[in-house]
């Protein structure tokens, strides 16, 4: 399967009469893109605004982050079960709007959480601070179910993304980048004295507030399963997920996954990469047995030597983590482990809820419980007032100037578990 | 063939005790943390864990409402796996901090209720499949 990626560099943003891209700038018509989004009748009213790197701005509560990408060529469209029809995804040509992203605020439920600050010490921590963000502050209908709320302010995220995304179709993009892997057997053929590498990736799938999606498949329903890489860039997994904002997955991680690129991009060098298997977390015991026991079977299947294992959330998540590392272990498979740690704000305590022997390589995404000072900012979009009950907030975090004291549990992507962000732990 | 499991609620969650009156609960009246001592005991006496005590992704000492899923049946050993992943949710939960339900707006509360609620509920599809 041969995709080709299709980059045009956004660096600057505006509203105009005109949704469209000239000379790298992004022009919104403002009216026509919150018309759209308001043909939901689950949802009372949209605002779009327009979020820079360097501005003084806080959004605040993020619910999702997608990047703007368009069909150009091959069967299927981006985000397929939800914009597009279910046809496999991950060949022919996409463009990509890089460098500009559609960010969706508003309150679903009242501990709300996820900052992106456009500046400021909170802006290291995210990589949403430097991108240049199209934000729908979006208020649902009076007396909705939490459940249809998120449903709305997600399937509005996707929308807006393919509605962008349209704008770059007949632009040339300024760069190409070209993703092609070999069926598992021919790769392990052309390949034979390298190690043979697969991804397993866990998705978080435990109900309200903590659902990913797979061509619209809610994956707690899942068994683990193949998908092939490229499926990723065209938006085969889209996140529901709206709770742990620092090491959540949103859909533009799934976009972007950098451990699929890195994988990519060793592949024929010093490793044979077969491809991805995905698995959920889900709430039940014998779930996680079920699910860590076929996602190992699969791996086998492929003929692995190795297994790059990401977890999604933290807590009982843990426990998929180790089950599917000593599985692995067990079957004669390595494993290295991406994770993040909540090893309290003086990153004493033990990191991880649940641990093993076995789990000799992993690497840290940052702690979450680390304190972070942010400092007040001039524009707030979305509602601040949430601040007091995210999850890295807590009681007082909000001082009476504006500032905030959270951990960076409550920043966007700031332990982020497939390595996408700045934090990372160390061993010293 | 493979026996239905068994099972009981552990609940301090007021639309867990409502809505699901025809299962057999074991109300808590108390926070979080004494949903999970309660579990621990219950995990001590022989009972299994079905649901990860830690379900869901929220802070464990911030959510105020906790329901889990443990064998009807108490077996006459206690289960390994159940102790540590029960100790290890004490641990987090103790080390969190934690959130008197007094402090939160009622709004607020109804939310953490409804996704333990969808919380369990995904539990409980996969033990009545």
């Amino acid at each position: 399967m041969r995709l080709e990626l299709g980059k045009i560099k956004i660096s600057d943003l505006a509203f105009g009469p005109q949704t469209k891209v000239e000379a790298g700038t992004l022009y919104v018509n403002q009216a026509e893109l919150e018309a759209l989004i308001l043909e939901d009748p689950a949802l009372k009213s949209c605002t779009v605004h327009l979020a820079k790197p360097g501005e003084k701005t806080r959004i605040v509560p993020v619910k999702d982050v997608v990047e703007p990408r368009c069909k150009v060529s091959g069967p299927g469209g981006p985000f397929p079960g939800f914009i597009s029809k279910v046809n496999p995804v991950g060949s022919g040509r996409t463009h990509v709007l890089s460098g500009a992203a559609v960010v969706t605020t508003g309150k679903i439920v009242g501990f709300q959480e996820g900052i992106i600050d456009m500046s400021g010490p909170g802006a290291d921590y995210t990589p949403f601070s430097k991108t240049y963000n199209v934000v729908l502050d979006i208020e649902p209908v009076e007396g909705i179910e939490q459940y249809a709320h998120e449903r709305a302010v997600r399937l509005a995220g996707l929308k807006t993304a393919v509605y962008l995304g349209e704008a770059g179709k007949d632009i040339k993009p300024d760069e190409i980048e070209v993703y092609e892997l070999d069926p598992f057997t021919e790769a392990a053929a052309k390949h034979p004295n390298l190690p043979k590498v697969a991804y397993l990736m866990m998705l978080l799938s435990q109900g309200l507030l903590h659902d990913t999606f797979v061509y619209g498949v809610d994956t707690k329903k899942l068994l683990p399963t193949i998908i092939h890489p490229n499926e990723l860039f065209d938006g085969a997994i889209v996140s529901g997920n709206c709770v742990s904002a620092c090491d959540k997955n949103t859909t533009y991680h799934h976009l972007n996954n950098p451990v699929v690129k890195e994988l990519y991009r060793r592949h024929g060098q010093d490793i044979c990469f077969l491809g991805v298997v995905i698995s959920n977390e889900n709430v039940t015991l014998e779930d996680k047995e079920r699910s860590s026991g076929y996602a190992t079977k699969l791996i086998q299947m492929l003929g692995a030597d190795a297994a790059v294992i990401s977890e999604e959330g933290f807590g009982n998540p843990d426990a998929d983590l180790i089950m599917n590392c000593e599985r692995l272990e067990a079957s004669g498979i390595k494993t290295v482990l991406l994770t993040d740690e909540y090893a309290g704000r003086d990153g004493a305590s033990q990191s991880l809820a649940d641990i093993s022997p076995q789990a000799d390589a992993v690497v840290s995404a940052g702690n979450a419980n680390e304190l972070i000072q942010l400092p007040p900012m001039e524009t707030v979009i979305g509602n601040l007032a949430v601040t007091d009950v995210i999850a890295g907030g807590f009681e007082g975090s909000k001082a009476a100037d504006g500032s905030l004291t959270v951990e960076l549990q409550a920043i966007m992507g700031a332990t982020n578990e497939l390595g996408f962000g700045y934090v990372r732990g160390i061993n010293y | 063939m493979r026996a239905k499991i068994g099972f009981v609620v552990l609940t301090n969650n007021p639309l867990v005790l409502r809505q699901y009156d025809e299962l057999k609960l074991v109300p808590v009246d108390g926070d979080a943390e004494e949903v999970y001592i309660k579990a621990r005991n219950l995990v001590h006496k022989g009972h299994r864990l079905l649901s990860h005590p830690l379900s869901g992704n929220i802070k464990p000492g911030l959510a105020p409402y906790r329901t889990i899923v443990l064998t009807e049946e108490a077996d006459r050993t206690v289960d390994l796996d159940s102790l540590n992943y029960m100790s290890a949710a004490l641990e987090a939960v103790q080390r969190t901090g934690r959130r008197a339900a007094e402090t939160i707006p009622a709004a607020i509360l109804n939310d953490y209720a409804a996704v333990d609620l969808s919380i369990f509920e995904s539990a409980l599809l996969s033990l009545q499949a």
